[in-house]
């Protein structure tokens, strides 16, 4: 699990609350916002997007009439496939 | 869902293709799906920026039923991004103009940077204009 810093606007009495928190269950903040952060996500259902692959792809093909052994479609789904990168992978600017 | 992907951003240069089904300049037909039906089936989630599609619906005269399809087709993986409170107030802040084209620009840099303040993180552009981001500091993916 990579760590990363985020910067998380809070007014100081909403800091000093998050604080106490932690330390009155004798956590670390970041731990505790960590928590506070998977608790919300699992209540929108939100989890991590993408990986599932579902099917909508071979829909909107199908839809189009796309044959997805063409030719020009295998070309175009290879030069695709170069551009899906696992999440928290970081591109430089300009043509990826 | 298994293991997370970056999104990629479509502007509205790939939303028109998408939905006229032709790729601009070259006119070839059923490009644009290709890329998005692939990068579907891949589990890539799509970012859809709302300036982009308010730019792509002004394009197409208001009549979008490709785009609606696909918007409609999986939410969790065809987000049509909102101008909400910060969003609207970045985008208002670092658009070069009021023009329709660089708050689109701007929109979808805001996406590109998945809302963080962080300059070095950044998800990619898929385009048909690559040169519109030029100053944006965004990776693209020329279609």
């Amino acid at each position: 699990m990579a760590d990363e810093a985020l910067r998380i606007p809070l007014t100081d009495a909403e800091r000093a609350e998050l604080r106490l928190r932690a330390v009155r269950e004798g956590r670390t903040v970041g731990g505790l916002i960590a928590d506070l952060i998977r608790a919300d996500q699992a209540r929108h259902g939100a989890g991590t997007a993408g990986g599932g692959g579902g099917s909508l792809g071979p829909a909107v093909l199908a839809r189009f009439g796309i044959d997805p052994d063409s030719p020009q479609h295998r070309a175009i789904a290879e030069r695709a496939r170069a551009h899906v990168q696992p999440a928290g992978s970081r591109s430089e600017p300009g043509a990826a | 869902m298994s293991s997370a992907i970056n999104p990629i951003v479509l502007d509205s240069s790939v939303l028109v293709g998408y939905e006229r089904m032709k790729t601009p300049g070259s006119q070839a037909l059923h490009e644009t799906q290709s890329w998005v039906g692939e990068w579907l089936t891949d589990g890539v989630p799509l970012l859809v920026p709302g300036l982009s599609l308010a730019v792509a619906s002004h394009e197409c005269g208001g009549v979008l039923p490709e785009l609606d399809f696909l918007i409609h087709g999986d939410p969790d993986q065809v987000i049509v991004v909102p101008l909400a409170h910060e969003s609207a107030v970045a985008v208002g802040a670092t658009s070069a103009s009021l023009h329709g084209e660089t708050l689109e620009i701007a929109h979808v840099t805001w996406c590109a940077r998945g809302g963080e303040d962080d300059q070095t993180f950044r998800w990619r552009v898929a385009t048909y204009w690559p040169d519109w981001y030029t100053a944006a500091g965004v990776p693209v993916i020329a279609l």
